[in-house]
């Protein structure tokens, strides 16, 4: 039984409405040793789309603590690998385009049943690696 | 005709024909079958007319295993049995409720739904429903809401058929047609405590009844059916122990064993991205002059592909408190106390009237009197009001004037806006031999052995929820209506603490073709036996996908018509 919601619903809404975000925020964080090698401003481009951040952040470490080994740039390479263009696509769509393209990943997660638990929210994986881009960026 | 078993003198016998044992769905239904034929029918019943705690009192008994209702709660030990607090919701078990699957352990009936083809539309008709549409397609279109867009084909929508709650009770339906029937006796306050049977061993003579004032005679009858419900037909050949020492057909050890129930817990919450999704259709809601319960349920092929039995949920939604309170005040429910009231009275289509009205309301400032101290609605509000009784009106004035102001947010709205959905699962468990019925040595009133009930749930029954909510959690994300979380673990043995049963009891003389893996046969006769039969849900093999009564009544239907050769 996993009931008692370690993440509120409110900041769990927050988080998976706020793809559609538009602010670029760049933040030192105690996390930043981790990614010392990693392609930053991709990184925090696509941990951008989320306006929420703090929600993000919260429901971005949960998924850490269940799939540790994650980095920054791991996360960033399976996420662009669910985008038509890949990387490339990251770092050269606009904002909407890119958007547009998660969204559609996401679904496409939900459709072929690719899920992962985060204390027991059944997610896309992609818009989990996105929230936890948001806890490590 | 009805007679009162206390007033037929001890150590006499009744002869009969047809004895029928309980009085409940079953056994009205049986009986009625006979009405105005040459066999002569003695329906013997533990109750009188109404709820009596005394009789009620012999259900009672210890609950071991996973925590259940008293057992005095789910049923009622009075004419019209366990129909007296139906609740009316009814479904044919389909094709795949019949089927062996290879994941369902124990499972596969030796009747097919084709077997019922021909009951089922009677049994329609014997618990009142007026429609025999069981496609969720062909309630979409005349119903003003709609089904969730989910876009795959995993997660569907079925719909039950309620019972208005003024047709539900056997007792009301059919006790004058049974009161008058010249060849059917209705015994009341008849309590059974065993079957008799021949020096062989192989057919029921008749059966011991005793009165809780003492008096104890025996009816002996040609056929002997047992429709006593789902633990207490068990209970009584168990408790049929004079000539079998283990009880009559329980010579492999099977009777009492594979009780089931249909479980449900809340399984899982939605998060909706849209807090104005509508899940109306999902709500309890007349179509066409039909009451209907749409649930989501996972396909029969995707059951198939991951192997798991039957899982459909329920979908009920969570407001903001606020909005909560004020929508089920006092005042709102004046004015669904007078649209009942009038409906009730067959005023027509009065109840578009007063959704019309309800309508109204939502712009009822623009029909206030200025300057007036309180609102004072227009004139087809009021003449809503005209139309009620003096007493009608008492309680709907002060409701219009009162707390509407939430009611109005509900009606512009459609529904109030939603914080989640609960997700409630009921499942079909996997039979398991381990849950089971058994006597105790205490003895009731009338020197029965109580029942006792071990309720027990399987593994496989955890995982069938658990992947099945993920399955609706996938569903719900693809179609963005939302994020699903699963509120328990696979692992473990511990059930959530709001495990409920559905006041179903069944399988615990469950169907088979050989005698090592049930109690009665496809014609519901015990094993073993030429002349004993059982009708209910006790006979049921698997749990199905369905509430029970339906296929209780065209069980019992069917019965009749191979009774009828055989005790013409």
């Amino acid at each position: 039984m996993t009931r008692g919601a370690g993440i509120t619903r409110r900041r769990f809404l927050a988080s998976i409405t706020a793809i559609g975000g538009s602010a670029l925020v760049v933040e030192t964080r105690p996390w930043r040793a981790l990614v010392a090698f990693a392609p930053v401003s991709v990184a925090e481009r696509l941990a951008g789309l989320l306006t929420h951040r703090d929600s993000a952040r919260v429901v971005g470490k949960a998924y850490l603590e269940r799939v540790p080994g994650e980095s920054v740039s791991r996360l960033v390479d399976r996420i662009a690998a669910g985008l038509p263009g890949g990387r490339r696509t990251v770092r050269d769509a606009s904002e909407a385009d890119l958007r547009l393209l998660l969204a559609a990943s996401i679904r496409s997660d939900f459709e072929q049943d690719r899920i992962v638990e985060v204390d027991g929210w059944v997610l896309s994986p992609t818009e989990a690696r996105l929230y936890a881009l948001a806890a490590l960026v | 005709m009805f007679a009162d078993a206390r007033s037929v003198p001890s150590e006499s016998t009744v002869d009969t024909d047809l004895c029928i044992i309980g009085a409940g769905a079953a056994g009205i239904t049986l009986a009625r079958e006979f009405i105005g034929s040459s066999v002569r029918v003695a329906l013997l019943e533990s109750g009188g007319e109404g709820f009596d705690s005394q009789t009620q009192s012999l259900y009672e008994g210890p609950v071991t295993g996973l925590p259940y209702f008293p057992l005095d709660t789910p049923r009622l030990r009075y004419f019209g049995g366990t129909t007296n607090h139906w609740a009316g919701v009814c479904r044919p078990f389909d094709n795949a409720d019949f089927e062996s699957r290879e994941w369902v352990p124990f499972s596969g009936w030796p009747i097919t739904v084709t077997d019922l083809d021909a009951y089922y539309p009677r049994a329609q008709e014997v618990v009142q429903l007026t429609s025999d549409q069981w496609d969720t397609a062909g309630w979409v279109g005349r119903d003003r809401y709609a089904p969730l867009p989910l876009l795959g084909d995993r997660v569907l929508t079925r719909v039950d058929q309620i019972v208005p709650p003024d047709k539900r009770r056997f007792s009301d339906l059919y006790g004058d047609e049974l009161k008058a029937a010249t060849n059917v006796t209705v015994y009341l306050e008849a309590n059974v405590t065993e079957v008799q049977i021949d020096e062989v061993g192989t057919a029921a003579t008749g059966v011991s009844v005793a009165t809780l004032t003492g008096n104890r005679f025996a009816v002996s009858a040609r056929v002997i059916v047992l429709a006593v419900g789902g633990i207490d037909n068990a209970r009584l050949l168990l408790a049929s122990n004079s000539w079998f020492p283990n009880g009559i057909g329980n010579q492999n050890d099977l009777v009492g064993r594979f009780f089931l129930e249909h479980p449900r817990f809340v399984a899982g919450v939605v998060a909706p991205t849209n807090p104005n999704l509508s899940i109306a259709f999902y709500q309890e809601h007349i179509v066409d002059g039909t009451i209907i319960q749409p649930r989501l349920a996972i396909s029969r092929e995707t059951q198939e592909a991951e192997g798991l039995a039957d899982v459909q949920i329920r979908i009920d939604p969570v407001h903001d408190a606020a909005l909560e309170r004020a929508a089920n005040s006092a005042d709102v429910e004046h004015l669904k106390a007078l649209r009942d009231a009038l409906q009730g009275k067959g005023a027509g289509d009065i109840g578009q009237d007063i959704s019309n009205v309800v309508s109204d309301l939502m712009t009822w400032h623009r029909f206030t009197v200025p300057g007036a101290p309180i609102p004072i609605p227009y004139p087809d509000v009021m003449g809503t009001v005209m139309r009620a009784t003096p007493r009608e009106k008492q309680s709907l004035i002060p409701g219009l004037l009162g707390d509407i102001a939430g009611f109005l947010y509900t009606r512009v709205e459609g529904n109030l806006p939603l914080d989640s959905l609960l997700l409630t699962a009921r499942f079909e468990p996997a039979p398991n031999p381990e849950s089971r019925v058994t006597l105790v040595r205490e003895l009731d009133e009338v020197g029965m052995p109580r029942a006792e009930l071990d309720w027990q749930l399987s593994a496989s029954d955890r995982h069938a929820v658990r992947r099945s909510m993920e399955i609706v959690g996938a569903e719900f994300g693809s179609a963005g209506l939302g994020r699903v979380r699963i509120l328990f673990e696979e692992e473990g043995s511990e059930w959530p603490a709001d495990l409920a049963g559905g006041f179903h009891h069944m399988g615990t003389t469950r169907m088979s073709d050989e005698p090592k893996q049930g109690v009665v046969d496809r014609d519901c006769r015990v094993h073993g036996m030429s002349n004993l039969y059982v009708a209910g849900s006790s006979v049921f093999t698997t749990g199905g996908s369905s509430n029970p009564t339906m296929l209780i009544v065209a069980l019992a239907l069917r019965l009749a018509d191979r009774l009828r050769e055989e005790v013409s």
